[in-house]
């Protein structure tokens, strides 16, 4: 009867585990779709640079975790930890540890001019989808 | 000089050369596709606020419908504007409503940006409903030093 319950207990732990895991994977997955969901604000099913714009200091709020406006890559690998701290640290031009809004913004802005592939200035699911797929 | 000093003078002055530009990133580019996608597609927020129950300082809706709301209602408003500002993305909303009164509303931020100071600041649009009758406005709030939100316009 004990090792029944010893058993029963090791089943709704691995369980509790692999649930958390399944829901973990779920929420971290990036699609196009969920991207315009959350970033294409007037719903014309293209992102433009403004909205690009509105997301990018959206996501820098949220990666700032002590809010203080600056921002570090040990902050966003505590949000991010799957983010390639490299690419990242890439970001502080300056290479003073901190990246400001404005940096953020300038080394996203050029990722919007080469995700921007029919350079219209907006960007669509497939050019979203695109970028996404790229290594 | 000798050959081998020539090429130990040679070898310090790249060093010194490398040094230099240590810090100093000429030629940035940006994050890669992936990286930009995985910034934006990322499902921020969704936390506790910054102070739970935290008063916002400043009225969010005036006027006669505002007098209308008793101190449940400013409760929970409250507490969902308090919410929204700090966890909700630009665009989502944070509903509230009191089962007593039955009344409700909620609060979607809009815009966020930085002042000058570096301190944060989010536009948001707030709708209520008063005793069926619907009431929006918006406004700009700022996050105060000890994690509060202040409305400032």
């Amino acid at each position: 009867m004990k090792t029944a319950k010893y058993i029963f207990l090791v089943l709704a732990i691995v369980s509790l585990v692999a649930a958390d895991t399944a829901w973990s994977d779920t929420k971290q997955s990036i699609n196009s779709e969920g991207i315009m969901d959350i970033t294409d604000l007037n719903e014309d099913d293209r992102i433009d640079l403004e909205e690009y714009r509105h997301r990018i200091t959206d996501v820098y709020f949220f990666l700032d975790a002590n809010k203080d406006g600056k921002l570090t890559v040990v902050e966003i690998q505590r949000s991010m930890p799957n983010l390639d701290a490299d690419l990242i640290d890439n970001a502080d031009v300056n290479g003073d540890t901190i990246i400001t809004i404005y940096e953020f913004r300038y080394v996203l802005y050029k990722d919007f001019d080469a995700m921007d592939k029919n350079q219209n200035g907006s960007l669509d699911k497939q050019e979203m989808k695109t970028a996404i797929e790229e290594k | 000089m000798s050959r081998n000093y020539k090429i130990l003078a040679l070898l310090i002055l790249i060093s010194f050369a490398l040094i230099s530009c240590e810090g100093h990133k000429t030629a940035v580019g940006g994050l890669g596709g992936a990286t930009a996608g995985g910034l934006l597609g990322h499902a921020f927020g969704g936390g506790t606020a910054g102070i739970i129950g935290g008063a916002i300082a400043g009225g969010l809706i005036g006027g006669a419908i505002g007098s209308h709301m008793d101190a449940n209602d400013r409760r929970e408003s409250e507490r969902a504007s308090q919410q929204a500002f700090e966890s909700a993305p630009s665009g989502q909303a944070t509903s509230w409503s009191n089962p007593d009164s039955g009344n409700h509303g909620s609060v979607t931020p809009t815009r966020t940006f930085q002042a000058d100071s570096g301190q944060y600041c989010r536009e948001f649009q707030q709708t209520v409903v008063i005793g069926g009758k619907e009431e929006q406005a918006h406004g700009t709030a700022c996050r105060q030093a000890d994690g509060s939100w202040r409305i400032t316009d």
